[in-house]
């Protein structure tokens, strides 16, 4: 199932578990995901560590790039096309480029609250052009800057208003240039037009449907499907294109490749894991990072399990034609 | 108000918390020390620490791992909570139901050890000594999940009597035994193993199965006890009163004998242990009314600097003077590392020695620990940009003569007060350092430098050492 236009609507047949990646000293505390053509870039940050950890599709340690020789506090990791790997780095307020061999190209990024400076930069993303999105942080800020650090736009300030930020932290660029922002300290998501012109403001804090507690990431399918990590309350929430809330992803995971390896060559492991409680090694733990793909395959950063869990949608396009109109209100004669 | 108020003050908090900041005492100044003390007391008047922050650029707190990063967090909130007497309170009780990391190596259940500490800390000692029995740390750490009803194990029994509640000396080996059997079952759930996702959090569990339901005689009392009951018994022996008053007193008040020498060695301060123990016994076990008892005394009050700093009131009261690790972490400023500084000056959060503790007072200080107690306050202010000297700067006004700034300086610090030699030696560093002219410019650099070696000299007295 892949799309180029936004549909009218969807017949969602569902959107079960497909896998998980990764685990504890592999995949420790993972804070971002990017993709290459073969090979699946974990950024990891911690005391157990701060590298990029290079897996395959099988779940195999393919090795690190990047370590803190170069970055101290990662926070968004970006893959382009060449797959050259762009981090930013809270601590030392800078984005470090390098290749996909981790070799060193560039770093480039100045503290400070001018334009064009930084202050703790956290989330990236491309916008359509290729320049790229930094959300500004502690500057309360979302700014543009080319891949070689030129600036070019600044968006938002501190605030709570349409448009403003508390610590905005993960960003996303739809397919038609719009930009999404999680605005991590007033509970709730943003979007802007290509121009970086307010649209819409969705959530509130709380723990109900809808509602945030300090959400750190969002992502947009192809679909218009909005997926928001909702870390505090370790849940990811859909939402479609109309703001309507779908459904939320609690987790679902079963071992993944590398962790049932590990356990059957333990058999402690085996028999502590068959007299504990099996429900809890399912759910989401801080989910720091939500990421889809062409493919509407879900990664959710399972920050405090060390994984990945992914989840692929299964849904059928409809056209206009297809659906009856929308109703003014609900019926309970439902055929 | 006079300046021994203000001493009197900075003493109760280096006490009953970890010190003040200038600004700190700033914000007590107009309150009574009896109200102070009322708030202490009542952890729920103050607001929540704000954890934003920290939890943001430290998300690693988020899960539960490695026990450093935890133990640095507690430290941080020593130096950054609203409600001191409650991480106090949970850093005591952590002294007397000594529990350590390394046996179990479960970060988990050590975080919510400290967490029911914190939490039922200004309780009543029933409910901790319950809390502390159904806790699987503890329970793990004694090996009661091992005591079972056709096999018991002893370990906890005999711990719970001998260093938790009663003292060598108050029971029998037969009580040992017979409280042993009342906890068979008493164990927990088995948590998920740490491989391949981490840890997961466990909870008590009473296995029925696994109980010892026989009649059993203890303290000259029969029945079919199980373990509620027997804390029920204990509490109701002076000696535990005793017990607890002599931890508080060492604690809170003036360094005593150590425990192995309780049973040989009596308080040093016998009345006053007495009168806690009344106040305790009347009041059915509740600590609140113990220690407005204790912090309302003449001679807590009389106890200034009769105290060695355990190394979390060195570090915790040391960063409140320099402002660093606050609410926002600054870069460097890794929660981590404030494990390692108060190890390796001999108190490892979450890893204390023995069941036994750590033994305090003089026993903090050696060759080795006194080094780092004095580098690492003194350290601290050779960063001239830490926000804590700006604020001792400021303090000090315009024009500082040199007679003064020794003076002024320890008002700022403490109150504190040095003794004749400390005192003279400063002192002759001030005079050679002249009077100063803080709106001067163009010696804004010398002349701050002047003041954090003056603030580093004092932090350096043997006086510093003492809370």
């Amino acid at each position: 199932m892949t799309t180029t236009s936004i549909p009218y609507d969807l017949l969602r047949s569902g959107f079960p578990y497909y896998m998980t990646l990764g685990q504890r000293r592999v995949t420790t505390a993972p804070v971002d995901i990017g993709f290459g053509k073969e090979n699946i870039y974990v950024l990891t940050k911690g005391g157990l560590g701060t590298q990029i950890r290079v897996l395959n599709w099988e779940d195999e340690n393919l090795g690190v790039r990047g370590g803190t020789d170069l970055f101290q506090w990662p926070a968004g990791l970006l893959v382009d096309e060449e797959e050259n790997l762009y981090v930013s780095d809270e601590a030392k307020d800078c984005l470090v480029i390098m290749n996909k061999d981790g070799e060193h190209i560039q770093t480039w990024g100045e503290s400070g609250s001018d334009e064009g400076q930084l202050n703790r930069p956290s989330s990236l993303a491309f916008d359509l052009e290729g320049n790229i999105f930094i959300s500004d942080t502690m500057n309360h800020r979302i700014q543009k800057f080319t891949r070689d650090g030129k600036f070019l736009q600044s968006i938002g300030e501190m605030g709570t208003g349409d448009g403003q930020f508390d610590m905005p932290w993960g960003i996303s660029v739809d397919q038609l240039g719009n930009l999404y922002v999680a605005d991590w300290r007033n509970d709730r998501v943003q979007k802007f037009d290509e121009s970086g012109n307010f649209v819409f403001s969705l959530g509130s804090s709380g723990s109900e449907k809808g509602q945030f507690k300090r959400p750190t990431a969002v992502t947009v399918d192809n679909h218009g499907d909005i997926y928001v990590s909702d870390a505090e309350n370790d849940r990811v929430q859909l939402f479609n294109k109309d703001l309507k809330y779908i459904q939320s992803f609690h987790g679902n995971a079963t071992l993944s490749p590398s962790g049932q390896q590990y356990i059957l060559a333990n058999a402690v492991t085996l028999r502590l894991r068959s007299m504990a409680d099996f429900e809890k090694t399912q759910r989401l733990d801080a989910p720091m990072m939500v990421k889809v793909d062409d493919e509407f395959r879900l990664f959710i950063l399972d920050y405090g399990n060390h994984r990945i869990q992914i989840y692929k949608k299964d849904a059928v396009e409809l056209s206009k034609e297809q659906i009856a109109p929308e109703m003014r209100n609900p019926i309970l004669f439902t055929t | 108000m006079s300046s021994n108020d203000l001493k009197l003050k900075a003493h109760l908090l280096r006490r009953a918390g970890f010190g003040a900041s200038p600004k700190e005492l700033d914000q007590v100044s107009d309150k009574s020390y009896e109200d102070i003390v009322e708030d202490l007391l009542h952890p729920d008047r103050a607001e929540e620490i704000n954890m934003d922050y920290i939890k943001r650029y430290n998300p690693e707190l988020r899960y539960p791992d490695t026990h450093p990063l935890h133990a640095g967090f507690w430290i941080w909130r020593m130096i950054n909570t609203k409600k001191p007497l409650e991480e106090k309170i949970a850093l005591f009780w952590h002294h007397v139901f000594a529990t350590a990391w390394y046996k179990g190596e479960h970060t988990p259940s050590q975080i919510e050890q400290i967490e029911t500490f914190r939490r039922n800390g200004l309780s009543n000692i029933k409910q901790i000594l319950n809390d502390l029995a159904k806790d699987p740390a503890m329970n793990y750490w004694l090996d009661n999940c091992e005591n079972h009803s056709d096999q018991p194990n002893e370990n906890w029994g005999r711990e719970l009597l001998e260093l938790f509640s009663m003292g060598v000396g108050n029971y029998t080996e037969e009580d040992i035994k017979q409280a042993s059997r009342a906890f068979t079952g008493w164990t927990f759930e088995q948590p998920l193993p740490l491989y391949p996702y981490g840890n997961y959090e466990t909870k008590f569990v009473f296995d029925e199965s696994d109980h010892d339901f026989g009649e059993k005689t203890f303290l000259g009392r029969t029945g079919d006890f199980n373990g509620e009951d027997i804390i029920d018994i204990i509490c109701e022996e002076r000696a535990t009163a005793l017990f607890i008053c002599r931890h508080l007193y060492n604690f809170f008040v003036e360094d005593e004998p150590q425990i192995p020498a309780w049973s040989i060695e009596p308080p040093r301060n016998p009345e006053a242990i007495d009168q806690m123990i009344d106040v305790l016994m009347s009041n059915d076990g509740e600590m609140v009314p113990l220690l407005r008892f204790v912090f309302n005394s003449e001679f807590f009050k009389d106890s200034m600097y009769k105290k060695v700093k355990n190394p979390c009131e060195l570090i915790a009261g040391t960063l409140k003077l320099t402002g660093t690790y606050g609410i926002m972490p600054k870069q460097g400023e890794e929660v981590g590392k404030l494990y390692g500084i108060g190890s390796v000056m001999g108190q490892a959060l979450m890893n204390p020695p023995t069941v036994e503790g750590w033994h305090t007072g003089h026993e903090w200080i050696d060759g080795g620990t006194l080094n780092e107690r004095v580098n690492f306050a003194v350290n601290q202010f050779n960063d001239m940009s830490v926000p804590g000297l700006s604020d001792i700067i400021s303090r000090l006004g315009d024009r500082v003569k040199a007679s003064e700034l020794l003076d002024k300086c320890l008002d700022i610090i403490g109150p504190f007060e040095l003794g004749k030699q400390a005192y003279d030696a400063l002192s002759e560093y001030a005079e050679a350092v002249g009077d100063l002219d803080l709106t001067n410019e163009a010696s804004i650099e010398q002349n701050n430098e002047y003041i954090a070696r003056m603030v580093q000299l004092i932090l350096s007295t043997r006086e510093y050492q003492f809370a």
